[in-house]
């Protein structure tokens, strides 16, 4: 480059106050090839070079004026927000960075916890109770909110006290990745019209899937069981099948 | 020289980047971004349809929403905490199926030991079309000693609000002293414009209480 360009070109990048380095490179790139032009002009002219150039100079202007007119055109505020963006787009992508993987895995969990609900909820086993599911059911209903309440079994032991019915339920929701499926079912259990005291709830699962085994104990040979929901306007009763011909001797 | 990309167009493509970037977040991250997002949360946790906010009031630390769908009231606490999002603080439904009563309500406490942080809150619904407000009164105080609380002069009022579908509707509270564990009104009046009372309600069984 033309030292005599350079020097105007620095000159007139001296008034612009916000302009990044790149920027000013650019703008003396720009008021240099405008001088090689008109200088070439000249020379094409008939102009000597070196005259030729310090016509191409002097025909710029005042150094001063072009660059407080180029300032007006590099604000401040305009270099602030793409440097924030830069700012705030780093420690976003940092915390990405730090919290996805783990949070990818929960996700993947989920999904897979939330599709063995919906497809084979009894290969969750006996969630502790160690009465193991004999009579399978797939009674499903969906409550407000996208919860699904699944009756997907019950088994009948004799035991000390008489004999104990479990009922092997699982709620879900309808979105695999939701956080919640709900706090534990509100679920009565009667006999005719008469309730019966509410027993142990054994649980398990995580966030979207929620698996709970309730026993209803002190029952005599014979007796049927219903189940019954009524939340905030949703309700419905469910006969529960329970196998005492097999139990009962 | 490769043509210099205009301030403007470089600050959009940068701010485009932090959007991309908040977008995943929000789908991906399990840390709500939005105290909304927890109100769903909550709603999915009790099985309920989804509500549409009435009021929502900052006490202390936290963010109350008072919304309701057509069987339920529901107050909800949200907090928030730094990179977790906002919090679940407390929830309570009201179920307007289940009374068929003039009134029904619920109070519930919320505190926070470390900010030295006490608020009680009644809200409710009423069914008496000359009812203006409430009142609550015969307040039950722990610890009993050692606090200048008066329970005796307790009353408080508070007004009722009716909503675009016509729900009457309450809802007030106020700070208390921070080392109550607990105050608890028994009664409430439900009040016509002379101040006469129309029915009372026993608060006694109502009681709920959230601490963080």
């Amino acid at each position: 480059m033309d030292q005599k360009f350079d020097r105007y070109g620095r000159a007139v990048c001296q008034y612009i106050r916000h302009g990044t380095g790149r920027e000013k490179r650019a703008i003396q790139a720009e008021l240099s090839a405008h001088m090689e032009d008109h200088a070439q002009a000249l020379m094409d002219a008939g102009y000597p070079k070196t005259y030729a150039r310090q016509l191409a100079v002097e025909a710029m202007g005042d150094p001063e004026e072009i660059g407080r007119e180029l300032d007006r055109a590099y604000p401040r505020i305009w270099l602030v927000f793409p440097r924030a963006a830069t700012v705030v787009a780093v420690v976003l992508a940092l915390l990405l960075a730090f919290i996805l993987p783990s949070s990818l895995t929960a996700m993947h969990e989920m999904v897979q916890t939330n599709r063995q609900a919906r497809s084979d909820p009894a290969s969750r086993g006996d969630l502790g109770t160690s009465a193991p599911l004999t009579i399978p059911m797939d009674r499903r209903f969906t409550l407000p909110g996208g919860t699904v309440l699944v009756f997907y079994g019950t088994s009948l032991a004799r035991e000390e006290t008489g004999y104990t019915a479990y009922v092997y339920t699982v709620r879900y929701h309808q979105n695999p990745l939701s956080l919640s499926c709900g706090s534990e079912t509100p679920l009565t259990f009667s006999s005719g019209e008469q309730t019966l005291p509410e027993g142990q709830v054994w649980q398990d699962g995580w966030r979207s899937t929620c698996y709970q085994c309730y026993a209803i104990g002190n029952l005599s040979p014979g007796t049927s069981l219903t189940a019954r929901y009524d939340h905030f306007g949703t309700a419905f009763s469910l006969d529960i099948p329970l196998n005492w011909e097999e139990v009962t001797p | 020289m490769k043509k210099l990309t205009t301030r403007k167009k470089l600050t959009l493509r940068r701010w485009v980047l932090v959007l991309a970037l908040l977008a995943a977040g929000y789908f991906l991250l399990p840390a709500p971004f939005f105290p909304t997002q927890t109100l769903r949360f909550q709603e999915r946790e009790n099985a309920i349809d989804r509500t549409t906010i009435l009021q929502r009031e900052t006490a202390g630390p936290v963010l109350f929403f008072l919304s309701k769908n057509d069987h339920v009231l529901f107050l909800t606490g949200h907090r928030y905490y730094f990179p977790y999002g906002w919090m679940d603080f407390g929830e309570f439904p009201l179920d307007l199926t289940q009374e068929d009563g003039p009134v029904a309500a619920l109070s519930v406490r919320c505190a926070d030991q470390e900010k030295n942080w006490n608020h009680l809150m009644l809200f409710g619904v009423v069914r008496e079309d000359e009812a203006v407000s409430v009142r609550v009164k015969d307040a039950q105080i722990w610890p009993q000693e050692g606090t200048a609380f008066q329970p005796g002069d307790q009353v408080w009022t508070g007004e009722i609000l009716t909503d675009q579908d016509g729900l009457r509707y309450f809802w007030f509270g106020q700070d208390l002293e921070p080392s109550l564990t607990a105050l608890r009104f028994d009664t409430l009046e439900v009040l016509d414009k002379t101040g006469q009372v129309l029915c009372t309600y026993d608060l006694s069984e109502q009681y709920n209480s959230v601490s963080g």
